[in-house]
């Protein structure tokens, strides 16, 4: 890597740690859980994902950062048109709309960025992965500032709903009597939701866009009631069972994701004897005891994740575009 | 330098955007926006060696030679220390041929793009 490069990489990395640090000491409980969370899910989708975990950690920034902007900015453009956004159709109705839609942009930014430099779309693991962290960049920034703003939202963040193992939420962005599941994992919801109509394309056909359109509804319903439950005190934002479904549909959700994709890292690896090889000998050096050990040992593990991640972003490329006389997963 | 000036140095340097945003933001946008060098960096250097060979029209053989060239180097290997590793692990020729049958998906993607 050239020095160029390596002083922007750092210079980024010690611009994110700052930011983070600044909200860790204003904000410790729900900085930590949004991180908690962005690590379960890049740990959960290390091994079906085409994209490196950097690239989280990039759309991370982009949340905090550009999408924050761009929802100050669609703000200040409703209020100049006249509108209250602190109430009524606006509030509950366009605001959700804006901030669900402009929590996407880093998610559209890294898709644009892989089909313009490598030629390749991204797959559904990717997908969730970098819907979940651009939300959390969001959900960071929010949440400080709720906390900062009131205390009552520090005791309504202690109570958690939804799956959660030996007391560990799997959905820690799901907190309060509000009932919305959280930005990470609503962003997660709907980019995952279009990967997985992606994925079913061969099965739906034409009628794959119905699984992110379903997602993406389903989202901004939750946050419409929210919205009118949280202004109005009405009853009847309370219909769908004040959002209590939504994180245990976002865990299944993201198990079908790992499932198909896993399915597919194998039906790769199987028509490919290149990468077979490649993957063998990464993950014999990974593992080596003996001389000659590898010079670093993360080395190592990076190399054979990034074999991983060729097995998979060929996969989804095979997927995408079907080699004749060759079923695709 | 006591913790509060340092957040307080913090506050003012992330605070360019005047306050109409939360502070933290601006230096996140920035740091986000330059992440972005790094992506390219999502194939290694083995496998873009192996790609670009495959591009100028390479073998299977070139194509897994570059590879092997640029692995042994990343893990800091001499050729004598690779093929010692090879060999250790049954890594031979003949196994080599076998794991080439067939259809082969990544040259197929590789030439495609």
């Amino acid at each position: 890597m050239s020095p160029m490069r390596e002083t922007i990489r750092i210079a980024a990395l010690g611009l994110i740690a700052g930011s983070l640090l600044v909200m860790l000491y204003h904000a410790p409980v729900p900085v930590v859980r949004e991180l908690q969370f962005v690590a379960m899910v890049l740990l959960a989708t290390v091994t079906t994902r085409s994209l490196a975990s950097l690239s989280g950690l990039s759309t991370l920034a982009l949340g905090m950062g550009a999408v924050v902007f761009l929802v100050v900015g669609a703000g200040a453009l409703l209020t100049a048109a006249g509108l209250d956004t602190t109430s009524g159709f606006t509030n509950w109705g366009l605001v959700p709309f804006a901030e669900e839609a402009l929590k996407l942009a880093p998610v559209a930014l890294v898709m644009m960025v892989q089909r313009r430099r490598n030629r390749r779309s991204i797959n559904p693991s990717d997908l969730l992965m970098l819907g979940c962290c651009a939300g959390a960049g969001f959900a960071l920034v929010e949440n400080v500032a709720l906390v900062q703003g009131s205390a009552g939202v520090a005791r309504d963040m202690a109570r958690q709903y939804g799956p959660n193992l030996a007391g560990f939420s799997l959905v820690p962005g799901a907190w309060g009597s509000a009932g919305y599941i959280g930005h990470a994992a609503a962003t997660g919801f709907i980019a995952g939701g279009y990967g997985l109509g992606r994925a079913l394309q061969p099965r739906l056909g034409t009628r794959w866009w119905i699984v992110p359109a379903a997602c993406s509804a389903w989202i901004l319903i939750e946050h419409a009631f929210v919205n009118l439950y949280v202004n109005s005190g009405s009853s009847f934002a309370l219909i769908f069972g004040n959002g209590r479904l939504t994180p245990w549909l976002f865990v299944a959700l993201a198990l079908a994701i790992v499932t198909l994709d896993a399915v597919r890292y194998r039906w790769t690896l199987a028509r490919s004897g290149m990468l077979r090889w490649r993957v063998s000998l990464a993950r014999a050096a990974m593992l080596r005891t003996k001389p000659p050990v590898p010079r670093s040992r993360v080395t190592a593990a990076r190399m054979y994740l990034s074999q991983v991640r060729v097995v998979n972003a060929t996969g989804w490329f095979a997927h995408r575009h079907p080699p004749q006389k060759v079923e695709t997963v | 330098m006591t913790p509060d000036m340092v957040t307080e140095l913090l506050r003012n340097l992330y605070s360019a955007s005047g306050g109409s945003v939360p502070p933290t933001a601006v230096a996140s946008a920035i740091a986000g926006l330059m992440w972005n060098e790094q992506w390219q960096s999502a194939w290694d250097s083995a496998g873009s060696a192996a790609e670009s060979v495959l591009a100028r029209g390479g073998s299977s053989e070139d194509v897994s030679e570059a590879f092997n060239n640029a692995f042994a180097d990343s893990l800091g290997w001499t050729r004598g220390d690779f093929d010692r590793f090879l060999d250790e692990n049954n890594f031979t020729r003949d196994n080599a041929r076998n794991y080439q049958e067939g259809v082969d998906l990544w040259e197929w993607m590789a030439k495609r793009r």
